[in-house]
């Protein structure tokens, strides 16, 4: 008795053992359409791209889990210009980041798709493949994880991640496209957003007037030259911010725009107040496209901006030791370096890729 | 004839050893070399207006970034160098260490490395192309302008803070920028023996080099944040005076093997 009981028992074990896997296997099974299973589906082959970068560029560091690829990019595109990611199918992305303005918007404050206002410039997207740190206050290091953000943004594209993956899944279209990209026609959030970076990544601007001069295939004029001449002197003093061939530092710094910043800027996400007022330098290729400036729009053009610079700064315990004129309230330029830094900033418009076909809706 | 066959077994023995000994590989190990930041001697606290300058200032400090370069190991009048530079930001935490590779087995006495970039590797193919090096250029205006095609290289340091001249005045900024001002070659070699012999055999030492930040305005020289402004890259005289006060910035300590 004793016996076929710990053979029982022993039965049983061996049973679960050989059932178990096969159930749970069962229950795991996903739908995810392989060419196996669906012959209208070619073999996932992508094709690898590797980006011509301007020279003198720093190095571009590509994430490992998301590698460029012709297949990649094109979703991008496709995904960057399309309002299906917004909640009422009525914004895309480039709504707010508009090719012919830098991929920036023109107005002050973007709309979003029920009527908010949004408290910030949306910054130019050009470039991005080098940037550490996204948005304003650099609140997140990716542009994989920056795309997460505006499409369930309220004030924004207004969505739900999940509404918007159930929209393409039932798309006549992308379920192949975003197989031809990622190897499954099982779409998440992460592809979106990788296609999506992948796309940034190749807006890429480096061939202004700035640049061929410093190819020697053209000269700048006597006023571009005086301008360039200053904007790298101690006297102008704009390199240190706007530092190496993409105009930028990638860092944060508080330029005395206020006495009191109404916008806390990098300390509502550090929580330091050494860190108040502080926003990211923006880039300034392409900055005669990319009108209004700073976070917050406030100034319409160039010759403000400069303006400020010169006379107007606000004096605040918070300012970055590198306004050097701070307790002057600025530099003080003559009317002709005023004229010569406007000249100089021009310079850094980039026709080829403000209407790069690459870069346009089709 | 057995006191011959035991002889012969030792010298066997003996000659395996020794064979042994002589054949035995070299170990290399590893120094790691961490950057740390004090002022008086006391841990860097950055952004409060507690520290007092020989001129009675109060200042403040907001940013730091320098590079060395040349790092050079020393033994029994031998030196090993490794020559890269290295860009220490006090904001990333990930430019605060840097490991040495394969340091052949031996006993070192001493460190030495140069803070800058001398002439001959000031240029932009010396280092990295990343966005952070190129944040430290030197541009050409301010550089050999006798010579316009040359490249200027890097600034050597950016060290900015603010300092007040009283307690009711309102603080003003100062920016101690080094680096190659109209071409001259401002960087200097620091020597540093270590507190005790670093034997080498296989294993990991670790070292802090430790930049003392109130050595760069006090020692030989005062430096006068009001007398010099906060803009000092086109003025050879301060950048002579940073040259000078460098030599007593650097220490070392800890020099242990894990």
């Amino acid at each position: 008795m004793k016996r076929f009981f710990e053979a029982s028992i022993f039965g049983l074990i061996a049973l679960s053992l050989i059932i178990t896997p096969v159930f749970f296997s069962a229950c795991n099974k996903k739908e995810k359409v392989t060419p196996d299973q669906n012959d209208t589906l070619p073999p996932y082959k992508p094709t690898y791209v590797s980006l011509q970068i301007p020279e003198g560029f720093p190095i571009m560091e590509i994430p490992d889990d998301n590698p460029l690829t012709k297949e990649g990019i094109a979703l991008g595109k496709k995904l960057f210009f399309d309002p299906i990611l917004s909640g009422d199918s009525t914004q895309s992305c480039a709504d707010c980041h508009k090719p012919e303005h830098s991929f920036s918007d023109d107005r002050r404050f973007s709309l979003g798709i029920t009527g908010a206002i949004g408290t910030r410039q949306a910054p130019p997207i050009i470039n991005a493949g080098w940037m550490k740190k996204l948005f304003w206050d650099g609140r997140v290091s990716s542009l994989e994880e920056q795309a997460l953000h505006p499409v369930e943004n309220p004030d924004e594209m207004a969505a739900t991640w999940e509404e918007v993956v159930r929209r393409l899944q039932r798309h006549p279209v992308y379920p192949k496209l975003f197989y031809s990209a990622f190897g499954t026609t099982e779409i998440t959030r992460y592809h979106v957003v990788k296609a999506i970076a992948q796309f940034e990544r190749t807006l890429i601007s480096g061939n202004s007037r700035f640049d061929l001069a410093l190819q020697g295939k053209v000269f700048f004029t006597p006023l571009e030259q005086d301008g360039y001449d200053l904007f790298y002197s101690e006297r102008g003093d704009c390199f240190h911010c706007h530092s190496g061939l993409l105009f930028t530092d990638n860092a944060f710094h508080n330029n005395a725009l206020d006495s009191v910043p109404s916008d806390l800027g990098l300390e509502k996400i550090t929580g330091k107040r050494s860190d108040r007022g502080k926003f990211k330098t923006p880039t300034l290729r392409n900055i005669e496209r990319s009108a209004p400036y700073m976070h917050d729009g406030r100034f319409a053009t160039l010759e403000e901006v400069i303006d400020f610079y010169s006379e107007g700064l606000q004096y605040s315990p918070f300012a970055d030791p590198l306004m050097k004129a701070l307790p002057q309230g600025g530099k003080h330029f003559t009317p002709y370096e005023k004229k010569a830094l406007l000249a100089f900033l021009k310079t850094l418009t980039d026709t080829s890729f403000l209407n790069n076909p690459e870069f346009l809706p089709q | 004839m057995r006191w011959g066959k035991w002889c012969s077994i030792g010298l066997l023995l003996a000659v395996g050893v020794l064979a042994q000994f002589c054949n035995k590989p070299a170990q290399p190990g590893t120094l790691t070399l961490h950057f740390k930041h004090t002022v008086d001697d006391q841990p860097l606290r950055t952004d409060t207006l507690i520290y007092r300058a020989p001129t009675g200032y109060r200042y403040s400090v907001s940013n730091l970034r320098y590079i060395l370069s040349e790092f050079v190991l020393y033994k029994n009048g031998e030196s090993l160098l490794y020559n890269s530079g290295h860009l220490i930001d006090i904001h990333d935490t990930t430019s605060l260490a840097l490991q040495l590779n394969l340091v052949p087995e031996g006993r070192y006495d001493s460190i030495s490395f140069r803070f800058g970039l001398s002439a001959e590797n000031n240029h932009k193919s010396f280092l990295p192309n990343t966005v952070a090096y190129q944040s430290m250029y030197w541009p050409k205006q301010l550089g050999d302008t006798t010579d316009p095609l040359k490249d200027p290289g890097f600034h050597y340091m950016q060290y900015e803070g603010m300092y007040k001249t009283d307690d009711n005045a309102l603080p003003k900024p100062f920016n101690l920028h080094a680096g190659p001002t109209w071409g001259n070659d401002n960087s200097f070699v620091v020597t540093l023996p270590f507190p005790h012999k670093m034997h080498i055999k296989g294993n990991d030492w670790n070292v802090d080099i430790i930049m003392d930040l109130q050595e760069w305005i006090q020692n030989p020289h005062v430096f006068d944040f009001e007398y010099y402004g906060p803009a000092i890259m086109p003025n050879q005289a301060a950048q002579e005076v940073l040259r000078d006060n460098g030599s007593t910035v650097f220490r070392l300590a800890n020099l242990t093997d894990k």
